[in-house]
């Protein structure tokens, strides 16, 4: 009986290609998208390796100094549009998650994006000044 | 029927996904162009890398950003042909995000060098 169910499920899956997400736009992007959270882990890797660094002036420099190849400026280029997907996307997608009510009424959901753009803005300005003033 | 522990996952992915929606650009212009190029110092980028704030920020956007990752790459990498993996990627993307933190915290603390 067991082996017989077992069996009969895997009759009934239909092979998928592995390249199915690029035959139509809209799964192309949900596929970048989904992809964007590794590269942005990938990302994650060098804010753990500067951290670790900071205590040894002199290690801390030679990790700069890799920085200034064209393999990390590559890099960063390639993880900044998935990071930019990933902002976007998000932030999209946010007014379906929250679902917020004024009285009876609905706020609007282009108010609910519109508020996680301004707070990214306001976010970003304040990371660049805190380097910046360092 | 089987208790999901989809909602324990669930909680560190959206944070990570919202954290890294707020912060990963910017960071990556500091990281990937103001350094580099000089235009910020190096030494005071360095001195506020190791202020305890910083490195608590640090630690939570690392963590919460490998969390993210695991979650979306256990639904992906099935979907992208890697069907053999599925049974086993929960435990490894989960187990690898949860080390992660643990070392991202040890140095952080700087109990680990």
């Amino acid at each position: 009986m067991q082996a017989n169910s077992e069996q009969r499920k895997r009759e009934l899956v239909r092979p998928i290609p592995g390249n199915w997400w690029l035959r139509r736009r809209p799964y192309t992007v949900f596929m970048l998208r989904e992809l964007s959270a590794g590269f942005i882990a990938l990302y994650a890797i060098l804010l753990f390796r500067l951290m670790h660094r900071a205590p040894d002036q002199v290690n801390f420099g030679l990790l700069v100094d890799e920085l200034k190849g064209p393999t990390f400026i590559f890099l960063h280029l390639v993880v900044l549009g998935f990071a930019l997907l990933n902002t976007i996307t998000t932030f999209n997608l946010a007014p379906r998650v929250f679902k917020l009510y004024r009285g009876e009424e609905k706020v609007p959901e282009s108010l609910i994006a519109g508020a996680h753009y301004a707070a990214w803005i306001v976010a970003s300005i304040v990371l660049l000044v805190i380097a910046w003033r360092a | 029927m089987r208790r999901s522990n989809e909602p324990l996952w669930w909680v560190p992915f959206a944070g990570g996904m919202m954290i890294d929606a707020m912060v990963i650009p910017a960071l990556i212009v500091i990281t990937g162009i103001l350094l580099p190029f000089g235009i910020i110092d190096v030494e005071s980028i360095r001195q506020l890398l190791l202020h305890p704030l910083t490195r608590a920020a640090m630690f939570v956007i690392i963590s919460l950003t490998f969390f993210h990752a695991a979650h979306r790459l256990r639904f992906a990498l099935p979907d992208l042909g890697l069907r053999a993996l599925k049974p086993v990627l929960g435990f490894i993307l989960y187990g690898g995000a949860i080390l992660a933190t643990l070392v991202t915290g040890a140095i952080a603390l700087q109990i680990i060098q």
